[in-house]
């Protein structure tokens, strides 16, 4: 598609063309140019194309998409080229990352990894001739980047968000970003993985709104402070991880804030006491939250001051309605805990699962990500503890089934349930309930070396009880649910 | 109610313990010469058979007025396929299309039409009926938005996301409340009150 080209090409070409020399991206290695990225995604973008010949079909390319100013260019220039952009987690163990490749191999067509130095076909990985294009977003139409979200064992999502991806300065910035106090051209902060929904497409919005991005490539609470300071960052995406870092091990002062004109948390619940420090921080009206889902079913908004008079509340719909429907699926009066359903823009398309699946749905087209809540008189959202077959680390989700399938791979291991266990920083960690073939054998170190080798940092467990079984039920269904998060008591 | 009418598209015998439907379980009522026979109701379950969105269909009639209670595919938006019907059909067109997930079928999995009122009249599932503005305000704005969603007629309970609205057309409305009738609203306020009734009333 030769549109998408144009538009993502001719975006940065535009900018590149009135600001030259101005900062396009910032990180520790220095100062990346709007002429110079603009000039090497065109290369990137060139590159493919010579690579990946028009009758090769359109290949999905991957991208390691570590937190910096030189990933960049790859990633616009996978975009600029019109090929489906899938950005992965550069930290991901060969085999984990493997598992995904395959899976998207097999559900989209073949794919390619992209590095700063090297395009390699995952050949290896591409089925034959029969490929269903499962669940694509429209016959014939290509997806403009894909993103994965959590996957258990052999369950790994991946969504595909409908190209071409272009420029409309109708929707960049969102109306949500606009709320949250983002300015076009403003000085912006990233500082999480770029593989994940929230910092990739601030990322993309940040660029094609021609802001000057200041990346953090590992999360540092004082580095944070010293970037906002120094670099006076203006907007910044958090997740209540980094918030309370931030809070419990810096000695952060709302003069470090000045530059501040909003911040937007996402992902998991915060907590009360790091709500209330960031309110002092930075003020009641420049910070907001959201809750919604790589799904985009909906997404909910609450400002601080909204926050203030309703302590918990993870906002009101924005541009979304929401339901709160009982098991049978009839709609509970405000008060009334239950799965939280939720309906936007729903005519229009959808993001669409790779490989079939879909959430659950009513009728009338609302759908939800299986989280529990209720509304208030006035519709503002509360949540309810999370659901135990996901453990929110940090932001990040990690399905307990994928932790404990690697766990029984190891030949000491009999049976094992993983838990969310407390964390004063991350809100929740992994913690690992194992039952051993016979006493001692194998050690804390040998098995958390095993899930190391085959996990993502974050999944590893961080905590493990020895235990004589793990409860499950007469099908043998795990019941997390009994089970505590390893606390010591 | 008069389901003697329905006879005619109720061939089968329902299943032992079911009351029958019309049967002397149902309270009925007088008949009325104007309600619309089987061949309508059949008219309008083939042709909302044939709507892409739609794996099944059951048209009966409801208090004299025909409802066409219909299963999506994935989902639907009911005022979406009221008014295409409404643009097919004219007046043979159905007054309110109701959406399920599934449809109550007997032990001879025929389509339980008795069931099926019931489920219509007392569970609420979502529906749609046209209801025409009624004050010069909820005209005006009704017109805004037949304008701004590019449709020929929008009615008092129409849900503006149900009628294809989206965050782009969100930002349209909200500007043209403003230039035209001097109303002004936010943006969330067009997903909260999406209709032209609490348009106007809150207006």
């Amino acid at each position: 598609m030769t549109v998408t080209a144009a538009a993502v090409g001719e975006r940065l070409a535009a900018i590149a063309a009135e600001q030259p020399d101005a900062a396009a991206a910032i990180d520790a290695t220095g100062s990346l140019s709007w002429r110079r990225l603009a000039a090497q995604t065109t290369e990137v973008a060139g590159r493919l194309r010579a690579a990946l010949p028009p009758d090769a079909g359109q290949p999905v390319v991957a991208v390691p998409a570590a937190t910096t100013a030189a990933t960049l260019p790859l990633l616009l220039g996978v975009l600029a080229a019109g090929l489906p952009l899938l950005p992965v987690d550069p930290r991901a163990p060969t085999e984990e990352r493997d598992t995904l490749l395959r899976f998207v191999a097999r559900s989209y067509g073949p794919v390619h990894v992209l590095t700063d130095t090297a395009l390699s076909a995952v050949s290896d990985m591409t089925p034959g001739d029969s490929r269903p294009e499962v669940g694509l977003p429209g016959a014939g139409r290509r997806a403009g980047y894909l993103l994965t979200s959590g996957g258990s064992s052999g369950l790994i999502k991946v969504i595909a968000v409908p190209g071409p991806i272009r420029h409309d300065p109708r929707t960049v910035p969102s109306p949500l970003l606009r709320r949250a106090g983002w300015q076009s051209g403003q000085r912006q902060l990233i500082c999480g993985p770029l593989h994940h929904t929230a910092p990739f497409t601030a990322t993309l919005d940040g660029i094609l709104d021609a802001n000057t991005l200041i990346l953090l490539p590992a999360f540092a609470p004082d580095l944070l402070v010293e970037l906002i300071r120094a670099e006076s960052v203006a907007w910044m995406q958090l997740t209540p991880a980094h918030m309370r870092s931030v809070v419990q091990l810096t000695d952060a002062v709302p003069a470090d804030f000045a530059s501040v004109t909003g911040v937007l948390h996402t992902a998991a619940a915060c907590d009360f006491a790091t709500k209330k420090a960031w309110i002092e921080l930075v003020g009641a009206h420049r910070i907001a939250e959201t809750y919604g889902s790589t799904e985009a079913v909906g997404v909910t908004f609450a400002r601080g001051d909204e926050w203030l008079a309703r302590p918990g509340t993870v906002g009101r719909g924005f541009l979304t309605q929401l339901r709160i429907l009982d098991e049978a699926g009839r709609r509970l009066p405000p008060g009334d805990v239950g799965t939280v359903y939720m309906r936007s823009g729903r005519m229009s398309a959808r993001s669409t699962y790779l490989g079939g699946l879909s959430l659950p749905t009513t009728p009338d087209g609302f759908a939800t990500v299986g989280d529990h809540g209720w509304l208030d008189e006035d519709g503002y959202l509360f949540l309810t503890p999370r659901r135990t077959d996901l453990i929110n680390v940090g932001g990040e989700n990690v399905y307990p089934a994928e932790v404990e399938a690697v766990l029984m791979e190891h030949p000491a291991v009999a049976d094992a349930a993983a838990v969310g266990g407390a964390d004063a920083i991350l809100g929740a960690v992994v913690h690992a309930n194992v039952v051993l073939v016979g006493p001692n054998a194998a050690g804390r170190p040998e098995l958390v070396r095993h899930c190391a080798a085959r996990l993502s940092p974050h999944k590893v467990p961080r905590t493990m009880t020895f235990v004589a079984s793990v409860p499950r039920s007469a099908a043998g269904k795990l019941e997390r649910w009994r089970m505590t998060g390893g606390d010591p008591a | 109610m008069s389901a003697q009418d329905l006879t005619g598209v109720e061939p089968h015998t329902p299943a032992a313990g079911a009351p029958p439907p019309g049967g002397p379980a149902d309270p009925g009522g007088p008949g009325e010469p104007a309600e619309p026979g089987a061949a309508r109701l059949d008219l309008v379950e083939a042709t909302t058979a044939r709507h892409p969105d739609v794996a099944e269909v059951a048209a009966v009639l409801l208090d004299g007025a025909v409802t066409a209670a219909l299963v999506p595919i994935d989902f639907a938006s009911a005022p979406a396929i009221r008014d295409h019907l409404w643009a097919v059909l004219g007046d043979d067109a159905p007054a309110t299309v109701a959406l399920l997930a599934a449809l109550p079928r007997d032990a001879a999995g025929e389509v339980d039409r008795a069931e099926l009122r019931r489920v219509l009249a007392e569970d609420d599932p979502p529906r749609s009926t046209f209801v025409p503005p009624r004050s010069g305000r909820e005209t005006q704005i009704a017109e805004v938005l037949q304008d701004v969603l590019d449709l020929p007629r929008v009615g008092l309970d129409d849900d503006f996301l149900e009628l294809g609205g989206d965050s782009l057309r969100a930002i349209e409305l909200v500007n043209q409340l403003d230039q035209r009738l001097g109303v002004q609203i936010s943006l969330e306020d067009v997903f909260d009150a999406a209709t032209v009734r609490k348009l106007a009333g809150g207006a």
